[in-house]
């Protein structure tokens, strides 16, 4: 685990956001951030434009199972 | 790369879909259903305690390959399977997958797996170097290796070639998935993989309605599994009760299918064995059968549905972990067993699991003790304790653990709206980027 600097201003305003939430620790939150922002450019969309062609064939698997039960 | 390039072990991850916790012996003394998964369970490291994030494969195994939970859908409908299986894939391109951390450690990474919510639609296959999806309509594999069960093969070539096919067998092949019929397409596989490697197989042998291989029956005789069978598919259609005749025929099909899954661990790790793997064995939630009036896995959130069998098996640590461990925290633990030497099973465990079912809309948070059950307008507490069978709502005798909860959830509640709203600034920020 490496190290990171970050202004006293800036860990402030971090802190004021993650208050009230699960994240513990300013670090948590300032990883969070960056692994959503690092996912983005290194995916560049690809993987969220394959979500368009779902397979017909799915839908009897699921009914089959179940899954489209209450 | 061979082993000795890499101080990384071989990593092999089991998942069954629908196994209750209490069915296995390690978590269950009363059990002996299996035999080769308490003796694993035994020499290794076993999770006594441990929660699903959801009582539904597409509420517990993104959840469980990603360590986040998903994004509300204010659209959100049961019968929309496409938009939900469109939400999973959202949710798996956004957060980097168990299978990726492995990949960039030098893993090479292989799936095989026979869940439909698990497949490419969904985005589960980032990460994977080799992915199979084990269905009759897969092109991974040959639709004769879903089963061999002879049902089966009438249902895959058979019928299709008749005039008729009066109970739609054809269209309930999923029904027959069992993993004699696969097998021996993971041992080739395992063959192939270059060490280190991480093998995910997600089996369904356990899931409704419980077509077992003959030769693992010990309870159920023929026309008991397949009359189970066909009261619950008749159950579900018309929504009936199931008589307790039909309940007893259908716990003894489940039993004799949990017997397969035992014999499926252990043909696996006898075949993994000269591989010396870590391997971590869980199911992806539990099953109910009657309990709450519930069979199967509908969307509750009660202990029968929840808690899970979980054990890690040659790791250089044993025992049993009593406090809680959520399969939320699978991806950590898997990378950590990369290098068992600096694991420590207990940084994995935590006081308070988070479960919901899949539209969010009702949630549950368990502790050893208690559980708060919450849908928004209504709050449950059950003490887990005194009422294992959580038959009994105290939260007006307890207000104090009630709040204490509510609190929890509240905060549970306030993380997911603040990691939605950075992902909705990510993409705006990321948007303008690429346009610039």
């Amino acid at each position: 685990m490496g190290d990171i600097s970050l202004s006293d201003a800036l860990i402030e305003r971090i802190e004021d956001r993650a208050a009230h939430t699960e994240f513990e620790t300013a670090d948590e939150y300032a990883e969070f951030v960056l692994e959503s922002v690092l996912e983005r450019l290194d995916d560049d969309g690809g993987r969220e434009s394959e979500e368009a062609s779902p397979r017909d064939d799915v839908q009897d698997r699921l009914q089959s199972l179940g899954y489209l039960d209450e | 790369m061979t082993a000795t390039d890499s101080p990384n072990r071989n990593l092999v991850f089991v998942t069954v879909d629908s196994l209750r916790a209490d069915h296995c012996g390690f978590v269950n003394p009363d059990s002996d259903l299996t035999p080769a998964i308490d003796s694993l369970a035994s020499d290794g490291l076993s999770f006594t305690q441990a929660v699903s994030a959801g009582p539904r494969t597409p509420s517990s195994v993104p959840v469980m390959f990603t360590g986040e939970f998903m994004a509300d859908d204010q659209s959100w409908s049961m019968a929309d399977w496409r938009g939900r299986q469109q939400r999973i894939g959202r949710h798996m391109a956004r957060f980097r997958h168990l299978s990726e951390r492995l990949q960039q450690e030098g893993y090479e990474t292989a799936a095989f797996t026979a869940n439909p919510w698990t497949t490419r639609e969904s985005n589960f296959h980032t990460g994977f170097d080799e992915f199979v999806e084990i269905s009759a309509d897969s092109d991974d594999i040959d639709s004769s290796k879903l089963s061999d069960s002879t049902l089966f093969k009438l249902a895959d070539t058979g019928f299709e070639a008749m005039p008729v096919d009066p109970f739609d067998w054809s269209g309930k092949k999923e029904w027959f998935s069992q993993w004699t019929g696969y097998f021996e397409s993971i041992t080739d596989q395992l063959s192939e993989l270059s060490e280190p490697f991480f093998l995910w197989v997600f089996i369904l042998d356990t899931h409704q309605p419980y077509i077992t291989p003959r030769r693992f029956r010990e309870e159920a005789s023929a026309w008991q599994m397949y009359y189970s069978i066909l009261r619950y598919w008749r159950g579900e259609i018309a929504d009936e009760e199931i008589p307790d005749h039909a309940r007893e025929m259908t716990a003894k099909a489940y039993r004799d299918a949990v017997r397969s899954v035992d014999a499926f661990v252990d043909a696996l790790h006898e075949n993994v064995a000269p591989y010396d793997p870590v391997t971590v064995f869980c199911s992806d939630h539990g099953e109910a059968i009657g309990e709450h009036g519930n069979f199967g896995h509908p969307q509750a959130l009660y202990d029968e549905n929840l808690r899970v069998p979980t054990f890690v098996h040659n790791a250089d640590s044993t025992g049993e972990i009593t406090d809680q461990f959520s399969l939320r925290s699978m991806p950590d633990l898997l990378v950590d067993l990369a290098e068992p030497s600096t694991f420590d099973p207990q940084s994995h465990t935590q006081p308070f699991a988070v479960s919901k079912i899949e539209n969010n809309r009702k949630l549950a948070v368990r502790t050893r003790e208690w559980k708060l059950i919450s849908d928004g307008e209504t709050k449950r507490l059950y003490d887990l304790r005194n009422d294992p069978e959580e038959s009994t709502d105290v939260s007006r005798d307890h207000r104090q653990v009630t709040e204490a909860l509510s609190e929890v959830l509240t905060r549970h509640e306030q993380t997911q709206a603040e990691k939605e709203a950075i992902g909705t600034a990510t993409a705006a920020v990321v948007s303008e980027e690429s346009t610039v």
